[in-house]
C-alpha cells in the first residue's frame, strides 16, 4: 500500500486536481474554451487554417428540420450525428447504410427510421450538451478508416489523441474500439488505449480498464508496433490547433480515413488523464520540460520536432 | 503561485478572525458578571420558527464542505456535483429509515417510466415534465401506503427535493445508455454514499447546536474551501486509477 503510493508520487503523473489548477486554468482561458465547446465553430476555424476535416453534410438546427435528417445524407454511404456542444462522445449516432426500412447502426444494431428523427430531436433539445443548454445537430461525412487499424479494431471508429502543451505534442494515444465499448473509442467503456512514441509513431503497449494488455481483446492481434502512417502530418495538425485556438493545453482527436488521410476529429479543452496509462507514464516530466522552453518564436512544424525530439531524448535515458 | 499565497492567507486570516471572536466571547463570559450572554447564540432574538431553520441553514454549509473533501480528497465519482447534498438534506427531514427507502422506490419508479416514456418519443422539457409527476404520485403513494401499514412516516413527503429527483433520473438513463452500466451503477453508490454521509453530519445535534452558538465557525468552513479549492495532489480513489503506472516507474 506505502509502496503503491510512493510509487506514483515518482511516477510523476498528474492527477485530476493538479489538471485542474496547473494545466486547464494556467493555459485555457474561459473565452478560448468556446472555440472548441462548440464543434461546429472548431469546424469554421479548422476550414480557415486549411486543416482538413470530415465533410460536414449539414447541420440540423430545427425541431421540424429532424424528420428530414436522412434527406441530408446518401443511404449507401450513411453518415454520423452528432451534438455540436456534445461531450465524452455522448449522443454520437453512427448510420452506415439502409437496410429496406430500417438503418443500420456502427455497432450493428437496427434502427428504424423514426428513431433518427427522434436522436436528433434530443440532441437539438439539449441532451447531450453541457448544461443542458439547447444545440444542434451535425451531420457529418462516415470516415472511412485505414485499414491499418482494422486488425486491431472491433466495429466503430478508432481515432489517435495528442495532447499539446503550447502547441507542443507531450504525449499520444491509439483509440480503439472493443467489443465491450460498444463500437466507441472511449476508454472509459472499456476501450482500448496504445501509447504511441511521439518520435516514431509506433504504438508501445495499451491498457484496457487500468490493466496492461498485449493484444486486442476481441480480435486477438498484437498491439504493439503497429505504426501510425501520416505521422508527421498527424503530429503538425496537431500543433496547428494551437495556432488556431491560443489553448495551451489541449487534447487534438485526429482519425485517419483511407483515402484523406488524417482529418482533425474535435478538439478538447479539457483533456482527460488517462492517456498517462496507455503510455505507461505520468506526463509531469514531459510538461515540466515544455514548460520552461521558450517556444513562441517557433512554428507548428518545428514545434511539432520538438515534441518529437523530447520523447526520443527521453526514451534513450 | 501569487494564487496559492492569496488563498493561504486569506484561510489564515479567516481561521484567525474565528478564533479572535471565539476568544472574545469566552473572555467576556469569564471575566464580566453579565458576560454570560455573550455565550448564547446570536440567534436567540428571533422567533423560534426562525430559529429552527437557522439551525438548518448553518449545517447545509457543512454537509458541503464534506461533499468537497469527498470529491477533491477521495474522489468518489457522484451523479451531478451538488445532487448528494440536496437528498441528504431532504433526508433530515423523512430520517434514513423512511428516506433511504422511499428514496429507492422513487427512483426506481422513475427509471421504469422513463424507459417507457423513451417508446412514446417525448420532447426533452415535456419527459421531464411527465418524470416530474411521476416522482410525486410515487412519494404520494409510498406515504399513503407506509400510512395504511401503521408506520409513523411523519413529514416525510413535505421536502423531497422533486425537481432534482426527476433530473436525476434522466441523467441515471443517459449515462445508462452513453457510458454502461458499471458507470452508472458506481456514480450511483457514490452518490448515496456522499447523500447519507452529508445527512449524518448535517442532522448531528452536537454539530448544528455548535453552530447555532458559535456561527463564526462559518469562517473556518469557509477558509476550508478556499484551501480544498488550491488542493492539486492525489486524489485516493487515483492510486488505483494509475496502480499500473506507478508499477512501471
Amino acid at each position: 500500500m506505502i509502496q503503491a503510493i510512493s510509487a506514483l508520487h515518482k511516477s510523476g503523473v498528474i492527477g485530476i486536481n493538479r489538471r485542474n489548477l496547473t494545466l486547464i486554468s494556467e493555459y485555457n482561458s474561459r473565452r478560448d474554451m468556446r472555440l472548441v465547446d462548440d464543434k461546429t465553430i472548431t469546424k469554421k476555424l479548422a476550414k480557415d487554417a486549411g486543416i482538413p476535416t470530415p465533410g460536414l453534410y449539414g447541420l440540423v438546427e430545427r425541431t421540424r428540420d429532424c424528420s428530414k435528417v436522412d434527406r441530408y445524407f446518401d443511404s449507401e454511404a450513411g453518415a454520423v450525428i452528432k451534438p455540436a456542444k456534445g461531450s465524452q462522445g455522448q449522443g454520437i449516432l453512427i448510420i452506415t447504410d439502409k437496410h429496406e426500412t430500417q438503418w443500420r447502426r456502427g455497432n450493428g444494431d437496427v434502427v428504424e427510421a423514426n428513431e433518427l428523427n427522434y436522436h436528433t430531436i434530443n440532441v437539438i433539445s439539449g441532451m447531450f450538451s453541457l448544461g443542458g443548454q439547447p444545440d444542434v445537430a451535425m451531420v457529418e461525412e462516415r470516415i472511412q478508416f485505414n485499414d491499418v487499424f482494422s486488425e486491431i479494431s472491433f466495429k466503430g471508429v478508432p481515432d489517435i489523441r495528442v495532447i499539446t502543451l503550447k502547441g507542443v505534442p507531450i504525449a499520444s494515444m491509439l483509440r480503439l474500439p472493443t467489443k465491450a465499448s460498444d463500437g466507441k473509442a472511449n476508454l472509459h467503456r472499456g476501450g482500448v488505449g496504445a501509447g504511441i512514441k511521439l518520435y516514431s509513431g509506433k504504438t508501445f503497449g495499451a491498457m484496457q480498464n487500468g490493466v496492461r494488455v498485449t493484444e486486442h481483446p476481441d480480435t486477438k492481434k498484437p498491439l504493439n508496433d503497429v505504426q501510425v502512417p501520416h505521422w508527421e502530418s498527424i503530429l503538425e495538425m496537431s500543433a496547428r490547433a494551437f495556432d488556431m485556438t491560443g489553448l495551451g493545453y489541449l487534447g487534438v482527436d485526429i482519425v485517419l480515413d483511407k483515402e484523406r488521410g488524417p482529418l482533425l476529429l474535435e478538439l478538447n479543452a479539457r483533456p482527460g488523464i488517462a492517456i498517462q496509462i496507455a503510455n505507461g507514464k505520468g506526463l509531469q516530466s514531459r510538461v515540466d520540460r515544455v514548460t520552461g522552453m521558450q517556444t513562441s518564436h517557433l512554428n507548428a512544424e518545428q514545434r511539432a520536432s520538438l515534441g518529437q525530439m523530447l520523447s526520443q531524448d527521453e526514451d534513450e535515458d | 503561485m501569487t494564487g496559492q499565497f492569496q488563498s493561504r492567507t486569506l484561510a489564515a486570516m479567516l481561521v484567525c478572525a474565528c478564533v479572535a471572536i471565539i476568544s472574545l466571547r469566552l473572555g467576556l463570559a469569564y471575566f464580566s458578571p453579565a458576560g454570560d450572554a455573550s455565550l448564547a447564540s446570536p440567534f436567540l432574538l428571533f422567533s423560534e420558527d426562525l430559529q429552527t431553520t437557522i439551525k438548518s441553514l448553518l449545517t447545509i454549509p457543512l454537509g458541503i464542505v464534506a461533499l468537497v473533501f469527498i470529491r477533491q480528497f477521495i474522489g468518489m465519482p457522484t451523479i451531478g456535483t451538488f445532487m448528494p447534498v440536496l437528498i441528504g438534506v431532504s433526508f433530515r427531514e423523512t430520517g434514513l429509515a423512511y428516506g433511504l427507502p422511499m428514496f429507492f422506490v422513487i427512483v426506481a419508479v422513475g427509471i421504469a417510466f422513463r424507459f417507457y416514456f423513451e417508446r412514446l418519443k417525448l420532447l426533452l422539457v415535456p419527459r421531464l415534465a411527465a418524470i416530474l409527476v411521476v416522482v410525486v404520485i410515487t412519494m404520494l403513494v409510498c406515504a399513503y401506503v407506509g400510512t395504511l401499514l401503521g408506520l409513523d412516516i411523519g413529514n416525510s413527503v413535505s421536502l423531497f427535493p422533486i425537481v432534482i429527483m426527476a433530473m436525476t433520473i434522466e441523467r441515471i438513463v443517459i449515462a445508462w445508455e452513453e457510458t454502461g452500466p458499471k458507470d452508472t451503477i458506481t456514480h450511483g453508490a457514490g452518490s448515496l454514499f456522499v447523500a447519507v454521509l452529508s445527512y449524518l453530519i448535517m442532522s448531528s445535534p452536537i454539530l448544528s447546536n455548535f453552530m447555532f452558538v458559535f456561527p463564526e465557525t462559518l469562517l473556518v468552513l469557509l477558509a476550508l474551501a478556499v484551501m480544498m479549492g488550491r488542493y492539486i495532489g492525489f486524489r485516493l480513489t487515483e492510486y488505483y486509477r494509475f496502480r499500473e503506472v506507478g508499477k512501471t516507474a
